[in-house]
C-alpha cells in the first residue's frame, strides 16, 4: 500500500513537474528587442491567442498596471503572427513582458504577475 | 457551426477520471480500468448523449444551481483526449487480463491519471492539445487554435 502510494506521488510529481517545465519562461526572450514588432519603449506587452480565457482575464489588471506605471500596454496576437511564437519560443499563453527603452525585454512572466509586481517592473524598466 | 461545450464538463470529467484511477491504483482496484475505459469510450464515441460526465455536471447544475459558463469551447478537443483516455484504459485492461502484465496496465492507468488531474488542476489538457496541433499541422495554420465563443456571442447551446 505505502509503495503504491508513493509511486502515485511520484506520478503526479512528475506530471506537474512537466508542466512547470513547459511553463517556464522562454529564454529566447530574455533581453531580445521587440521593436520590429511595434514596441519602440517601456510598455507591458502580452502575448496571447484568441482562444486563451487567462489571457482575457489578465488584460483588465495589464491595462490598469501599465496606466499606474505610466508605460504602453500591448497586446500581440500569436494566431495573426505564430512566426512571433516560433521566434521567441513561446510555448503557453498568457506569456507576459516588460520592454524597457528600446523595446528590449526586461521581464518575462507565463502567468499573470500581481498588479503590484508588474507595475514595479514596469517603473523599474522606464529610464531614468 | 461546431459543436460546443461547457468547459467546465471536461474539467469535471477529468478531475473524476484522474481521482478514480488514482484511488484504484492505491487500493489495488484494478476493475476501474475497465470501467473508466467504458466511461471514456462513451464520453468519445457517442458524444454528448452518451457521455456521463455530461450529464453529471447537468444534475450538478440543477442541484446547486450555478450558472451558465463565461464562454463554451470546442467539444473535439476535449472529446478526442476522451478518445486517447479511452485506448489508453482498453491498452490498460487488456495487459492486465490477457496478459497479466500488471504493471504496464498500471503504468498506463497511472498515465491517463496523472494528465487528467494535470488537466484539471491547471487547463493544460495535452490530448486536447495534440487534437490541436494535428489540426494545426493539416490546415497548414488556418485554424491554429480552438474555438472559444466568449457568453456574450452565445447562440449555440452546449
Amino acid at each position: 500500500m505505502l509503495v503504491r502510494v508513493a509511486v502515485a506521488v511520484a506520478a503526479l510529481g512528475v506530471a506537474f513537474a512537466a508542466y512547470r517545465l513547459w511553463k517556464r519562461p522562454p529564454g529566447r526572450l530574455s533581453g531580445a528587442s521587440l521593436l520590429d514588432l511595434g514596441v519602440a519603449g517601456p510598455a507591458i506587452v502580452q502575448f496571447s491567442t484568441r482562444s486563451c480565457a487567462p489571457c482575457r482575464a489578465a488584460r483588465p489588471v495589464l491595462i490598469e498596471a501599465a496606466a499606474a506605471a505610466e508605460v504602453d500596454y500591448a497586446q500581440i496576437e500569436l494566431d495573426d503572427r505564430p512566426e512571433v511564437a516560433g521566434r521567441f519560443g513561446i510555448r503557453s499563453v498568457p506569456t507576459i513582458v516588460v520592454t524597457g527603452p528600446g523595446g528590449t525585454v526586461r521581464g518575462v512572466w507565463t502567468s499573470t504577475p500581481t498588479n503590484g509586481e508588474i507595475t514595479e517592473a514596469a517603473r523599474r524598466a522606464k529610464p531614468t | 457551426m461546431r459543436n460546443l461545450v461547457d468547459p467546465r464538463q471536461p474539467r469535471t470529467g477529468q478531475a473524476i477520471t484522474g481521482t478514480v484511477l488514482l484511488i484504484g491504483f492505491v487500493l489495488g482496484w484494478p476493475q476501474v480500468l475497465p470501467v473508466l475505459a467504458v466511461v471514456l469510450a462513451g464520453a468519445s464515441l457517442g458524444g454528448p448523449a452518451t457521455n456521463p460526465y455530461a450529464y453529471l455536471l447537468r444534475a450538478a447544475r440543477r442541484v446547486m444551481g450555478f450558472g451558465p459558463p463565461r464562454e463554451l469551447e470546442e467539444a473535439a478537443p476535449p472529446r478526442f483526449a476522451n478518445t486517447l483516455g479511452f485506448i489508453f484504459l482498453t491498452g490498460a485492461t487488456a495487459a492486465y487480463w490477457g496478459f497479466d502484465a500488471h504493471a504496464a496496465a498500471w503504468s498506463l492507468g497511472l498515465l491517463v491519471s496523472a494528465l487528467a488531474l494535470l488537466a484539471a488542476t491547471t487547463g493544460l489538457c495535452v490530448g486536447c492539445e495534440l487534437y490541436v496541433v494535428a489540426r494545426r499541422i493539416g490546415t497548414r495554420g488556418r485554424t491554429p487554435t480552438k474555438l472559444v465563443v466568449p457568453r456574450e456571442r452565445m447562440g449555440a447551446g452546449a
